[in-house]
């Protein structure tokens, strides 16, 4: 099954009635639809809350209108930025800023941004901010848990055991699902023409 | 990994930990998400529901049918019930009770429709143009030309033609006419309040005002003394959304994205413009599927680009711009 497969399939459990998927739709998309919303908001947590408030509600409301053309989290990012445009809140960001990347994983803004030379300068403090927001935005990006998985392992420090309890699956399977998600998470920054070598040391600069 | 240095594990370690909303966010959004999927639950069962009934009568051709034709025998039909909000219920010519009025039925000159709290009606009329029922009204269709308001608000689409036949819409305090438009009518205690959103009305008072004239943008205000007052009402004031909350979904399937959007425009009160002739072309040939029931006509709009490459943002000029999305 494809991941468009796998929203389709889910989003036809949720208009059945499946409650069990409804709340695996919203435990897995509340948190990143909420950092989708804080970046284009100023980091206004009680705005960011209210427009994802809003976009759950337009979105189940009308979950009928998905026919899996596109991934389930790209079509909330949309009624999300609409939301956001609704309040009339200019969308800055989005032109200033790589927003698509948090759909898509199309990253090409990042490259660029890598090759920026490391200083002291505000300007500069600012983009290693924005460049880690980047990072941790490519793994909202991630099919499933993946992106939990990385941060769980090379964030928190948990073992591939923990993962596993976490995930109530045995440590073999853990362990297969932490390779899957480093593949994927080398996918997402191969597309922006990164490597993860040329990002490691901007990061180390930045140190 | 290069010379021993696992480098994503190193990136992902710098890039630090990601923000994590509050558990008081988590719980109300959890709630309002619930209610919001579970409401549409309700909704999709009322619609599998209603498509039962109507299979049912089709198929046995009796019942609702005989009840129907027992209702519009005397009287011609008027108008058909296109989208309904709430409680909406009616009483026939010369009837003296009141029934709940049915998705799709046919309404017969001479009947009354009234609207409860929280509800609204829209319809579709012989002539072809759409009146709209705000909450708390009651209105009286001598025919699909000759309307009498006797409470509430009433919004009417006349289309771009012009009819032979003007619209009239009698309130207690004059006859508002139409000259090719869209307005709205509001009827107070004391007064009428008429708006117009395109075209021309004319309100012919009932007192001493004589005969008045309002354009697109205004608003005129006339109460039982003849004190007349006028005002500017933009065509995208909050004052036409209810209007615009009940306006019948198009046909969109098969149709072009272009013809879908000139239809959200003309709900809107506002004007497409796109970003490039590039935009405006692809919107040429994007043809649609699927279905905007239910929704507001932004929200449609929402619904119908979120499958494109394509998105809008709305302008302060009353613009809505169509423009790639960014990224």
């Amino acid at each position: 099954m494809t991941p468009l497969h796998t929203d389709w399939a889910l989003s036809r459990r949720i208009r059945a009635g499946d409650e069990r998927a409804f709340g695996e739709l919203f435990e897995r998309f509340f948190p990143r639809l909420f950092r989708f919303a804080l970046a284009r908001l100023d980091g206004n947590r009680t705005e960011a809350r209210d427009v994802v408030q809003l976009t759950f509600c337009r979105a189940f409301e009308h979950l009928g209108a998905y026919r899996g053309e596109c991934s389930l989290y790209g079509w909330f990012c949309q009624i999300c930025r609409n939301a956001i445009a609704d309040r009339g809140r200019a969308l800055r960001y989005e032109l200033e800023c790589l927003s698509a990347m948090e759909e898509d994983a199309t990253l090409e803004s990042i490259l660029e941004a890598l090759q920026a030379p490391a200083s002291d300068e505000p300007e500069n403090l600012l983009w290693r901010t924005e460049l880690a927001r980047l990072i941790q935005a490519a793994l909202d990006c991630l099919p499933g848990h993946y992106g939990d998985v990385l941060e769980w392992k090379y964030v928190e420090g948990l073992s591939v055991k923990e993962i596993g309890e976490r995930l109530a699956i045995g440590t073999k399977a853990a362990e297969s699902c932490l390779t899957r998600a480093r593949g994927a998470f080398r996918v997402a920054l191969a597309e922006i023409g990164g490597s993860v070598d040329v990002l490691a040391h901007a990061t180390e600069d930045a140190r | 990994m290069t010379a021993g240095r696992d480098l994503l594990a190193e990136v992902l370690r710098a890039a630090g930990a990601r923000a994590v909303p509050d558990r008081d966010d988590h719980d109300v959004v959890f709630q309002a998400a619930k209610t919001a999927w579970q409401r549409s639950l309700r909704a999709q069962r009322r619609r599998r529901w209603t498509l039962a009934l109507a299979a049912a009568a089709a198929a046995m051709a009796i019942g609702v049918t005989s009840l129907v034709h027992r209702i519009t025998a005397r009287a011609p039909v008027v108008a058909t019930a296109v989208v309904m909000h709430g409680s909406v219920v009616t009483r026939a010519p010369k009837g003296d009770t009141w029934r709940p009025l049915r998705l799709g039925e046919p309404i017969a000159a001479g009947s009354r429709v009234r609207t409860g709290s929280v509800a609204g009606l829209a319809l579709e009329m012989a002539g072809g143009l759409s009146a709209r029922l705000d909450e708390k009204s009651e209105l009286e269709m001598d025919s699909d030309r000759s309307l009498r308001l006797t409470s509430g608000a009433l919004y009417v689409d006349t289309g771009p033609v012009p009819a032979a036949v003007a619209l009239r819409v009698e309130t207690a305090h004059g006859t508002v006419s139409d000259v090719g438009t869209v307005f709205q009518v509001e009827v107070r205690p004391t007064a009428v309040r008429v708006r117009v959103r395109e075209g021309l009305v004319q309100l012919d008072a009932a007192g001493r005002a004589g005969r008045l004239r309002s354009g697109a943008g205004e608003e005129m205000e006339l109460d039982d003394r003849g004190n007349l007052r006028r005002g500017i009402v933009p065509p995208t004031h909050s004052a036409w959304a209810w209007a615009e909350a009940l306006a019948p979904p198009p046909d969109v399937e098969g149709r072009p994205l272009l013809q879908f959007l000139d239809w959200v425009a003309h709900e809107t009160g506002r004007r497409v413009r796109f970003e490039a002739p590039d935009v405006e072309a692809q919107a040429r040939e994007v043809v649609l599927h699927g279905k905007t029931h239910d929704l507001t006509p932004l929200q449609a709009l929402d619904v119908m680009l979120s499958t494109t490459d394509l998105e809008y943002v709305l302008s302060a000029d009353q613009v809505i711009l169509i423009r790639k999305r960014s990224g």
